[in-house]
């Protein structure tokens, strides 16, 4: 089995070259550094354990979506630090100025324009993305757990066609058209959820 | 409406275009493919969506794993959120319920035998004694205080990640303003005893009031340090105040010699 080489270094690019590939090890690091700041920023702004987890996920979505869109880069040794907090910020005080709190008055931030401003960036970036792409996920949902299974395999974990072929315990030619099966069970189910809207 | 079928071998060049494991000349032929041909560059998109989507799945699938094992609990969440359960025990100081689950989890492992960490060629039985049942306090999830201190937090990830000195390094800043600090003491005593200074813990757990919920477990590591040091007497001493099962095992073997 194909071991995936141990990322000692904080560099930044060689972290990101490995979030590219989904390394286990760097993706643990980075949510278990930089998840606690988070936590204490939304709990100190009235938010509970439950909208720290959801707004630091989505968050990490974002860098992981920048990353890949190979249109990540850090300004300097702290960048995807920085980037990861700022994001996650920015949502929870977009949550807080939303209707259901748009009765508060007790933020200062809400009056820092820059904040406001580098907010729109962000969320242009994610619109542009995010009807096509959480059509496809419910799409993904709805596929069988077999292929959900074989599809991350190889687009997530990306293991090998041999590799796979050894875990399911089936030939690699058969892994092979399984998996170019699934996706176009997957792909016919994306467009025909298009074509019932 | 005609949504371009994608053959297998169709699928299978894209995904390596996407990989960038074509040749550059490939490449650059896909690329002019793309950009004349409309329809191309629509399939060569939608493949890219549906891996993209497919890896998302999979990211946050493990980023719950990775929240749940490092962050979640239950007692705190449940607090958090106002809800009393029948199945658990909402107490007063969630932090202390939690320490509990813990220090029970500690215990367990202490049957099992951990601790080697200081067994340097312990020549006395005591020293001995101390390597069999020393294990480390395996952390806070959360910090103790009410007022969260981003600091101590920080320094709590450090330790879980055992980077003992970094940890210590942050707590120590703490420990200027709060000397007394009974978690402060607690983790910097545990994380110096860990590296293996063992006398230069012995102040910080001496520092753990009474009325501390450290002072038990405290008790434990004073009683395991003077036991290290051959300084039977104390050690008996804090072993019969903290008087855990533990204790009493150790005080067996002790009596035994």
């Amino acid at each position: 089995m194909k071991t995936k080489p141990k990322i000692k270094t904080n560099n930044q690019s060689e972290v990101l070259q490995a979030l590219l590939t989904n390394n286990e090890v760097v993706i643990d690091r980075l949510y278990v550094s930089n998840y606690p700041k988070v936590e204490y920023f939304i709990l100190n702004n009235n938010g509970n354990k439950q909208d720290a987890k959801d707004i630091f996920q989505e968050a990490f979505i974002v860098l992981w979506r920048k990353v890949r869109g190979g249109n990540f880069v850090p300004q300097n040794e702290t960048g995807v630090e920085g980037f990861l907090y700022r994001v996650a910020k920015n949502k929870w005080l977009d949550y807080l100025r939303s209707a259901k709190y748009k009765k508060s008055e007790s933020f200062d931030h809400l009056t820092d324009n820059r904040l406001m401003k580098e907010n729109t960036e962000i969320e242009k970036d994610e619109n542009h993305y995010e009807e096509k792409l959480s059509s496809a996920m419910a799409a993904f949902k709805h596929l069988g757990k077999d292929c959900q299974v074989l599809l991350k395999k190889f687009y997530f974990e990306k293991k090998n066609m041999q590799e796979i072929a050894k875990e399911l315990v089936i030939g690699s030619a058969s892994v092979r058209n399984k998996k170019y099966r699934c996706m176009q069970s997957l792909k016919d189910l994306v467009n025909n959820k298009r074509e019932l809207t | 409406m005609n949504k371009n079928n994608i053959s297998q071998e169709e699928l299978e060049e894209i995904e390596r275009f996407l990989n960038k494991e074509l040749s550059e000349e490939d490449h650059s032929v896909f690329e002019e493919k793309m950009m004349i041909d409309n329809s191309f560059s629509e399939k060569v998109e939608e493949i890219r969506v549906l891996i993209q989507v497919v890896e998302e799945d999979g990211l946050s699938k493990q980023m719950e794993a990775i929240h749940k094992k490092n962050f979640a609990s239950n007692n705190i969440e449940v607090e958090a959120s106002n809800v009393a359960t029948e199945d658990k025990v909402v107490s007063i100081n969630s932090n202390k319920s939690l320490y509990r689950k813990f220090a029970f989890a500690a215990s367990i492992a202490l049957l099992v035998g951990l601790g080697t960490y200081l067994f340097n060629n312990a020549t006395s039985e005591h020293e001995q004694l101390f390597a069999t049942h020393f294990t480390q306090d395996p952390g806070l999830v959360t910090p103790m205080s009410a007022t969260d201190n981003y600091e101590f937090y920080r320094g709590m990830v450090d330790y879980k990640q055992e980077k003992y000195a970094l940890a210590i390094t942050r707590w120590q800043k703490l420990l200027i303003e709060k000397p007394t600090n009974d978690s402060l003491n607690y983790y910097i005593g545990v994380s110096k005893l860990t590296q293996g200074e063992v006398e230069k813990s012995l102040s910080y757990f001496e520092k753990i009031e009474a009325k501390s919920f450290f002072y038990n477990d405290a008790l434990l590591y004073l009683g395991l340090i003077n036991l290290k040091q051959g300084n039977i007497e104390s050690a008996k001493l804090y072993f019969e105040k903290n008087n855990s099962i533990k204790a009493k095992e150790i005080l067996n073997q002790i009596n035994q010699e």
